[in-house]
């Protein structure tokens, strides 16, 4: 088909030559690829400054008329240099001309995105990392955000456990925060606030991360986090008509299992010990039981190209994420479209996009230790019981409090959500005279979220009542703003100048019904009529708004391409804020030394790049609730009248008013070096920087009395963060038969807390990291407190055990004592790493084989081992089910309860190898442009000392590094897939 | 074409910077002036902080587990808690522990409150019915004062919304009490003398207010007050109030009518939650006992000492659970590991630690207090009201203030035992009488008050040493120390 308008057009443009001149010659020949010898479909051949020419076809040939004479004939294609021929064409003559186009390295790598705009990137003066989509993690994503994992330096993107439906948590250059989000401002082409998640990976062209204050500044009060911004792929002008088919199918399997005790294990345990325990008779393994294979698809179809003045590109991806753990699973179909459209002479370019995202999720619980949570109840239950009494009805008993069958929790439980989300925006840019542009972009957000939650009623040894609730959650965004852009340069002077405004309104609403005891099971969440107890406030709903309003400006010049300075500014205003602090500016500047264009470099044989780089700047971070400082009334729930005794329903403040509320303030020094060697055979880039958050929002308390609430917003605190990026580039080898290129990107940093009270607020400190487990309710395992690290393990040491088998703790005396209560809280670990490495690697060889492997390691963190706390402990044993470890302990004479120490903290240092890709490509297959097998695995192994499940948890937050039996099983995948262009 | 193109953009760009309104727009709140002006309505704030009495490790958990009658120990790995009810027992707390946090902003916010509410409607006095909702308002403050200064002595004393110091200073526990007992004698006045609500502010409740000032007038202010305590006891005696005939009557889920209570506070498993004090002390299994859709968590008990007080005969022994448990069919209950549900008033420890007891004893050991009736299917919260003033009591704190003037007390405490079932003492002395109100009151919330009015509360008992000297009173939380530096310990 593809082919047929390919000839047609072929043909089209001999007929237009035949008949617009008599006198003609022919010219033919193919377009081929210099570096591989490839053919090059699509690209275009022309008679400069007309209209003829032709198309080359699959096969790289092209063959059309001319009229006879001297012409230039040019050929061109996306992503590669042009190149022109001077020929003579004489009438009735064939002139063969063969092309081989160099692929235009400088157009596919030098730009960057910056906000509202692009820059080369030699003249970059902030901290920007660009990762291509190309260079993304291959394999199973279950979040493009994954993609981007351990591929620049200083964006720390994890995620605990392998749950399809748990988000990555991404932090650029640590955390700067105590109550409000540290994610990173997402602008998704061009617009700001966009869900990454409604990108299908595939979709991608690039990822451009704006690190230091002095880049993110342009997005003023959202950019203290840094910010991420996403192009998705778009048709290009000229570009030939691409379909591209993606598919994959993987395996995951749980990557590292519980070594719990075996039902013969436990029993021996309790005949060795003649401790009195009810053996059901059976053998379960309960892993099994919850754990399974999960299988992913992945399916992707896109066409792209262009018209006259028109291109697009249109995509639909389908994905299914089956987890590992029973009961969940992840749905997510995208589908997006991108036109552009250009008018009067390229003056006017209209572009715009939409996008659906539509995800439905079931959701298991494991995060606690309560009766409807999946894992702890399968590690915890007794391996004697069986799934299945005779009856073939589950099989429940009381072995202890919260004890139920977790394959019941699964069949049981219907906990779904039904996500939709909408995006799309539409951008006009209009050239009023040479160098002026005048922009405005529209953008319109929606997000639906649909949640149903039951649970049956139950009679028997598990008796529920049953409960049902159905809950919207509806986010809406809307945003306007203009631009003007000038551009000039006179001499050796370059000036880019742009101004603008920006309006953005949020709305949040909702709404929720919730019902006990069902009367029928039957129905589910579906029929909330015939629930029979339903309180006033089980219906709800809610609706909230906020509104940003900005100014912004930029301005960045170059003299004689040596030296550059950007400076910027912005003014944001935001309903949030109090009304004494409604606008706060945002200011930066930045300047680099490009030493490379001084004579005194020009043309050095080892070096072909040095620049250096420095950068200030102040941002903001606004994310924290709406109405935060203002004083109101809320509705707090049922009550009763006292005085009539009628019900009433409660109003009460939920804060006091602070007129001085404001954003937190991020000022960052960032220094940078940028290097080349041997024609970038070897490159990098190194950073330094230190950012000091003031202004941390906190919740604080205000003497009561005077107050009604005890309770106000305010701002603070302040954290101070240092470190270190560094990203090494290299080609190894870089050979017609093997190509090899290679990326190191390594980062570390300091979190510290400078301070938490000023002269009118005061916290001594926070604590943190509560462990949650029997007998542990309100304990504490960190501190968040002046002059220590973010991430510092606080808690009682542990000093060995009493001969009673007791744990022992130093007291501040210097003595010992068996009470936590008694002991001293010292500082023994910390969860932050010492650094983070990334290591990826590129391989093409024998031109049709290509290999990428990435490994990522995090060094020197300390990680709370809470699973063993509770499940080393051989206190329960044998009713319920502990860890192999916990007959050792008992062995080695352990008899206390758990106790929060340092006994349970573990190194959590690890290396992995986060995927690995192998692809054999099959070029100008039948008519195929391109076939791409390819073999790919994910979390392929993980060297770590660290016994518990999984030593990556979470950096992210104030609290962290703590493995509380709530971790899903991370999973290792192996995927099959195949990418067909046509 | 072009030019209208170039005109519209240029037009956007120079109107909509216009745009730069930040104001809050509030749909599911309301701004302080939107709010509702009927005082009935207003009101119910004040009231606001009574629903945690009970919860929320606040008043009660500070009255009765760091008494003598009822414990939380440390079950193997279950109730350690960070040593958060241990060290209440054993008189170990500080400015952080989570109760005595926890009591400070309720009683507070009560207080700022009726404080707010006070200076809202002044303006209107002189009218009926806003001049009894600000007298109510006052003498609900007093209540909060009286709870703050029986619990932390000395504390700030703020009676204006408006003109409150931004932070003030504690206000001698002393003067605070004679402001208070000023404030309620002045507006027991302006009472509708006819209202018998149990849950409103009344007359009936002013008094017994009134008379618990005087009684613990000692503690408060160094001087006892018999004679005043007795007039107000007197007068609560007077309000047409009478003994239940059955002495767990007063206690059933339907007990709102109970014309034994005086002031309750009127909990409901559906509408006004707060009491869960059940959840804590049955027995994991003990839901099948009373056909409860929701698993208790085995943690509270009675110190054995306090069980062992209790007569054979005393119908009030059937407040406790104990012995074996059945199921509501009447099946034996059995633990998995195949030994009995058997609750042994025996408390082998504080701290049963894993290596110690056996997994049973640790499990089942202590009776639980049922006093309060545990209705067939009962949910996490009860639907019974909770006395705070009840007519027993008087009865005794008459007994008591008799005794204390010289005279006799007999007949008022042996009326207490008939109802019990127990017959009649004689020549009753303190000490006796202590322990009447024990076995009385036991679970109300009266225990650390009385013990400390009878000078006991230091003594050594159980597994509880001497007291430190400064117990009589917890500690300023360490929050409110933060937040305002003109306070401390």
């Amino acid at each position: 088909m593809v082919k047929k308008i390919a000839r047609l057009s072929i043909l089209l443009f001999m007929v237009m030559g035949l008949t617009t001149y008599g006198q003609t010659g022919s010219i033919n020949g193919t377009v081929v690829d210099a570096a591989t010898g490839e053919t090059l479909p699509g690209a275009s051949v022309l008679v400069q400054g007309t209209t003829t020419g032709s198309i080359t076809d699959f096969d790289g040939r092209f063959e059309f008329s001319a009229p006879a004479g001297e012409h230039t004939i040019v050929a061109s294609f996306v992503g590669y240099l042009q190149s022109a021929r001077q020929i003579t064409l004489a009438a009735g003559e064939t002139v063969t001309l063969n092309f081989e186009l160099t692929s235009d390295v400088q157009m596919l790598e030098e730009f960057i995105v910056i906000g509202y705009g692009v820059q080369r990137r030699s003249d970059m003066t902030g901290s920007v990392v660009n990762v291509s989509g190309a260079d993304m993690n291959r394999g199973v994503l279950s979040d493009p955000i994954q993609g981007l994992q351990g591929k620049a330096a200083g964006v720390m993107i994890t995620k605990p456990g392998g749950d399809p439906n748990a988000g990555f948590s991404v932090r650029v250059r640590g955390a700067s925060s105590i109550a409000t989000s540290t994610s990173p401002l997402y602008v998704v082409d061009g617009v700001p606030g966009v869900d990454p998640t409604t990108i299908a990976p595939d979709d991608i062209e690039s990822f451009n991360v704006l690190k230091d204050a002095s880049s993110a500044a342009i997005y003023g009060s959202r950019g203290a986090n840094g910010v991420i911004i996403i192009t998705t792929k778009r048709g290009v002008a000229g570009q030939r008509s691409q379909i591209d088919f993606n598919t994959f199918y993987s395996f995951d399997q749980v990557a590292n299992r519980l070594d719990m005790l075996s039902a013969d294990e436990l029993r021996t345990f309790a005949s060795d010990n003649n401790i009195a325990f009810n053996d059901a008779g059976a053998s379960t393994d309960w892993q099994d039981e919850v754990f399974r294979t999960g299988a992913s698809q992945n399916y992707n179809v896109s066409m792209s190209g262009s018209e006259n003045n028109l291109s697009y590109r249109a995509s639909v991806a389908h994905n299914i994420f089956t987890g590992v753990v029973r009961g969940s699973e992840k749905e997510r179909t995208t589908a997006r479209l991108n036109i552009d459209h250009r008018a009067f002479d390229e003056r006017l370019i209209i572009s715009s996009g939409l996008s659906g995202t539509f995800e439905r999720n079931d959701y298991i619980n494991y995060s606690g230790w309560g009766l409807n949570e999946v894992l702890y109840q399968a590690y915890s239950r007794n391996p004697t019981d069986p799934v299945y009494s005779e009856d073939g009805t589950l099989h429940e008993d009381t072995r202890g409090f919260n004890y139920r069958n977790p394959v019941g929790i699964i069949e049981d439980f219907y906990n779904k959500r039904d996500a939709k989300r909408y995006f799309g925006y539409l951008k006009g840019d209009l050239e009023l005279f040479d160098g002026l542009v005048a922009g405005v972009n529209l953008a319109y957000t929606r997000n639906d979220h649909e949640s149903f939650y039951f649970e049956p009623s139950k009679e028997g040894v598990i008796n529920r009542e049953g409960e049902g609730r159905k809950v919207y959650d509806n986010f809406e965004s809307r945003l306007l703003e203009t631009t003007l852009r000038y551009n000039t340069s006179f001499d050796i002077h370059t000036l880019e100048v742009l101004g603008g405004y920006s309006f953005q309104e949020d709305f949040f609403t909702g709404f929720r019904a919730q019902g006990r005891q069902p009367f029928l099971n039957v129905t589910g969440v579906h029929d909330l009529s015939i629930f029979q107890d339903i309180n006033p406030g089980d219906i709800d709903s809610w609706k909230s708004s906020s509104r940003l309003i900005s100014f912004f400006s930029r301005a960045i010049y170059n003299y004689d391409s040596k030296y550059y300075l950007t400076a910027t500014i912005r003014r944001d205003g935001s309903s949030k804020f109090g009304i004494d602090n409604e606008w706060g500016w945002f200011p930066s500047a930045s300047v680099m030394w490009n030493i490379t264009n001084e004579d005194f470099l020009a043309n050095n044989a080892i070096v072909n790049n040095l620049r250096l780089r420095a950068g200030f700047g102040i941002t903001g971070n606004q994310e924290f609730g709406n109405y935060l400082g203002i004083q109101y009334y809320q509705s707090a729930g049922n009550s009763l009248n006292f005085e009539t005794g009628e019900e009433a329903i409660l109003f009460q403040f939920a804060h006091v008013a602070n007129p001085n509320l404001k954003w937190e303030e991020n000022m960052e020094i960032n220094v940078g070096v940028d290097f080349g060697l041997f024609n970038d055979r070897i490159s990098g880039s190194l950073e330094v920087f230190r950012k000091n958050t003031y202004d941390l929002l906190g919740q604080y308390s205000v003497p009561v009395p005077p107050n009604p609430v005890g309770r106000i917003w305010a701002n603070v605190g302040e954290i101070q963060v240092e470190g270190i990026d560094l990203m090494l580039q290299a080609f190894p080898v870089d050979t017609r038969n093997f190509e090899w290129r290679t990326n190191v990107v390594f980062s570390t940093f300091s979190q510290q807390v400078v301070s938490l009270g000023n002269e009118r607020f005061e916290w001594s400190r926070l604590t943190l990291g509560n462990v949650s487990g029997p007998g542990l309710v309100g304990t504490w395992t960190q501190v968040v407190q002046p002059g220590m690290d973010i991430g510092t393990w606080f808690m009682p040491e542990f000093a060995g055990f009493q001969t009673d088998g007791s744990f022992l703790f130093y007291t501040a005396a210097g003595g010992v004592t068996r009470y936590p209560e008694q002991a001293e809280r010292r500082v023994v670990g910390s969860a932050l790493p010492d650094f983070e490495l990334g290591w990826s690697n590129y391989m093409n060889i024998y031109e049709n084989w290509d290999v990428s492997f990435a490994f990522r390691g995090v060094f020197g963190h300390d990680v709370f081992n809470a699973t063993k706390l509770i499940f080393g402990n051989p206190s329960t044993l044998p009713a319920l089910n502990g860890l192999t470890v916990a007959v050792e302990e008992y062995e080695n004479g352990l008899r206390d309860s758990p106790k929060v120490s340092s006994y349970y903290l573990e190194d959590g240092t690890f290396i992995r190898l986060d995927n690995l890709a192998v692809g054999y490509n099959f070029r100008n297959f039948n008519g195929i442009s391109n076939i791409r097998l390819y073999f790919a695995s994910n979390n392929v192994f993980t060297l770590t000392n660290y016994t518990g499940l999984d030593p990556e948890i979470s950096f992210t937050g104030l609290s962290f590094g703590l493995d509380q039996f709530n971790v899903y099983p991370k999973t290792r995948t192996f995927t099959l897939g195949v990418n067909v262009s046509i | 074409m072009k030019k209208t193109i170039y005109n519209t953009i240029i037009a956007l760009m120079v109107i909509l910077p216009g745009c730069t309104d930040l104001d809050d727009v509030l749909y599911d709140r309301i701004s302080e002036d939107a709010y509702t002006a009927d005082p009935v309505i207003q009101m119910s704030p004040i009231y606001r902080p009574m629903q945690d009495h009970l919860d929320w490790g606040g008043w009660w958990f500070c009255q009765e587990l760091t008494a003598d009658n009822l414990v939380i120990p440390i079950r193997g790995e279950h109730w350690n808690d960070g040593g958060k009810w241990a060290v209440l027992h054993k008189h170990d707390w500080d400015s952080e522990t989570e109760a005595i946090q926890s009591m400070w902003g309720r009683y507070y916010e009560g207080v700022v409150e009726a404080n707010s509410f006070i200076e809202r409607f002044e303006s209107m006095a002189g009218e009926e019915e806003v001049d009894r909702a600000i007298a109510k308002a006052k003498i609900l403050r007093a209540y909060y004062y009286y709870l703050l200064i029986d619990n932390y002595g000395d504390v700030p004393y703020v009676t204006s919304y408006l003109d409150a110091p931004e932070r003030p200073f504690a206000t001698p526990r002393a003067d605070i009490f004679y402001s208070i007992v000023e404030d309620l004698e002045e507006n027991l006045e302006l009472l509708d003398p006819d209202q018998r609500s149990k849950t409103a502010v009344t007359l009936p409740m002013t008094h017994a207010l009134l008379a618990k000032l005087y009684l613990n007038a000692e503690v408060f202010s160094g001087t006892p007050q018999w004679a005043k305590a007795e007039e107000h006891i007197d007068a609560v005696l007077d309000m047409g109030y009478t003994l239940e005939g059955d002495a767990l009557a007063p206690f059933v889920t339907n007990n709102h009518n109970s014309p034994e209570n005086i002031w309750v506070i009127p909990y409901h498993e559906d509408t006004y939650h707060g009491f869960n004090l059940h959840m804590r002390a049955l027995h994991y299994q003990s839901n099948q006992t009373f056909g409860m859709a929701v698993g208790p968590w085995n943690g509270m008990a009675v110190v054995e000492a306090h069980f062992n007080s209790y007569d054979e005969n005393d119908r009030r022994r059937e407040g406790f659970l104990y012995g074996q448990q059945y199921s509501a069919a009447d099946d034996a209950l059995m633990l998995s590991s195949g030994e009995p549900v058997y609750l042994d008033p025996v408390i082998p420890a504080l701290e049963m630690a894993p290596g110690s007891y056996s997994p049973a004893i640790i499990e089942l050991a202590g009776a639980r207090p049922v006093k309060f009736e545990i209705k067939n299917g009962a949910r996490d919260n009860l639907s019974n009201h909770f006395p705070i003033f009840r007519l027993a009591d008087f009865y005794l704190m008459k007994a008591e203030v008799l005794i204390r003037q010289g005279q006799n007390g007999d007949d008022y405490v042996n009326e207490i035992r008939d109802r019990a079932g127990l017959g009649d003492i004689s020549n009753v002395d303190l000490d006796v009488l202590l322990t009447e109100r024990a076995k009385e009151m036991f679970f109300e919330g009266h225990r650390r008050q009385d013990l400390i009015r009878f000078g006991k509360f230091n003594n050594q008992w159980w597994e509880k040493p001497t007291s430190a000297p400064g117990r009589n009173t917890f500690p300023i939380p360490q929050w409110v120390l933060e937040s305002n530096p003109n306070l401390s310990n």
